[in-house]
């Protein structure tokens, strides 16, 4: 398995490249799971998902919080609970979504 | 006034944020900036020397583990910001280039913790109350936001590109459910380079329920200082970028006016 991080600065193309990389390798038939690690999460527009699949995309750490603070889930199980998929051989975890006020 | 700037990352927050405060001050007007974006960019776009988180030099920590502010918000500003050369006075909130682990630790501790929100806010809130002008560049996305640090009163300007990343950004703020009564969320259209540029705009942020306080073309020169690294706020005042956020001024000043008593502004 290759893991394959992205980093910069806001608006540098991030997004843009990690969902070009993830869309070519799925092309070429290899299993690609593209993770959003961004707190504000766009992948899913770069992955072809369009504004209402990516709005609707729920995150998964946010998500296991509520569960309690001893969470044992594996990678296995947060893929299966969480992943979306955005093509042929190609899937999506959001890791994090802040979509209202917290409570004070 | 406070005035919160939102937006994607890159969207152009700090440079809006930087050439709104510059404005104002040339206008007269007493204006504090606060970044408390975590990959900070306002000190460079108003030229100060990037300084010691405000919070280390002006909170202190309690036995509880919770922050509290060690002085007035008076005292705070005054010992813990810079004055640009513009006169814009700056409050650093994310550093970085501090190296300290210590450090992180306290910022991200700092800013995880209500005590830590209401510290920022009581300082933004208390120069507002003055009379003065607070500029505040939040970072990219509505982690911040979410966590308070929007506040409670003022305008929150969100910042959006004529892209559907962006778009989508200034979405998550509408939809995250009842903003403060006292907020008002209105729009900055920026870099935009065309008539369909505009149309986009006007269509998504009307569909979204946002008006659009300000239009910002795209602007070579504000490029252009950003790539050799130049202060933004040192552009001439008749470049399109700067006429545009003297609109923004414009809107901003009827707003003021129109809704938050200056008791005070007579006395002074």
């Amino acid at each position: 398995m290759t893991k394959i991080a992205v980093a910069g600065k806001g608006g540098s193309g991030k997004t843009t490249v990690a969902g070009v990389l993830a869309r070519l390798w799925a092309e070429d038939g290899r299993e690609v799971l593209s993770v959003d690690a961004d707190e504000n999460p766009n992948l899913g527009i770069s992955l072809g998902l369009g504004m209402e699949g990516t709005y609707g995309l729920i995150g998964a750490r946010e998500t296991l919080l509520l569960d309690g603070p001893a969470v044992s889930s594996s990678m296995e199980d947060i893929v299966d609970r969480f992943a979306a998929e955005a093509g042929e051989h190609l899937r999506i975890v959001q890791v994090r979504k802040f979509d209202q006020f917290r409570p004070g | 006034m406070r005035v919160v700037f939102l937006g994607k990352g890159g969207s152009g927050k700090s440079s809006l944020a930087g050439l709104l405060s510059a404005e104002l001050t040339a206008r007269g007007q007493r204006v504090v900036a606060m970044d408390a974006d975590t990959v900070p960019g306002l000190a460079q776009v108003l030229g100060v020397t990037p300084t010691d988180d405000w919070f280390l030099a002006g909170t202190a920590l309690r036995d509880n583990g919770g922050w509290r502010l060690d002085g007035s918000p008076a005292e705070i500003v005054d010992r813990c910001s810079r004055e640009s050369p513009g006169g814009v006075r700056f409050l650093q909130v994310g550093n970085a280039d501090a190296t300290l682990k210590d450090f992180e630790f306290r910022r991200e501790s700092f800013l995880d913790r209500w005590s830590g929100t209401v510290a920022f806010n009581t300082v933004s809130r208390t120069f507002d109350d003055e009379g003065g002008w607070v500029i505040i560049d939040l970072q990219g996305g509505t982690l911040q936001v979410a966590g308070g640090m929007v506040g409670t009163s003022g305008i929150a300007v969100v910042v959006v590109e004529p892209f559907a990343k962006s778009v989508l950004t200034a979405r998550r703020f509408v939809g995250m459910g009842q903003w403060p009564p006292g907020m008002r969320l209105v729009g900055v259209a920026n870099k935009v380079e065309s008539a369909a540029d505009e149309a986009y705009l006007t269509t998504e942020l009307d569909r979204l329920g946002v008006p659009i306080w300000a239009t910002v073309p795209l602007d070579p020169a504000v490029k252009q200082a950003e790539r050799r690294a130049q202060p933004v706020v040192t552009l001439d005042r008749d470049t399109p970028a700067r006429r545009a956020v003297s609109g923004l001024a414009d809107r901003l000043y009827e707003a003021a006016n129109a809704e938050v008593p200056l008791p005070d502004a007579a006395s002074r």
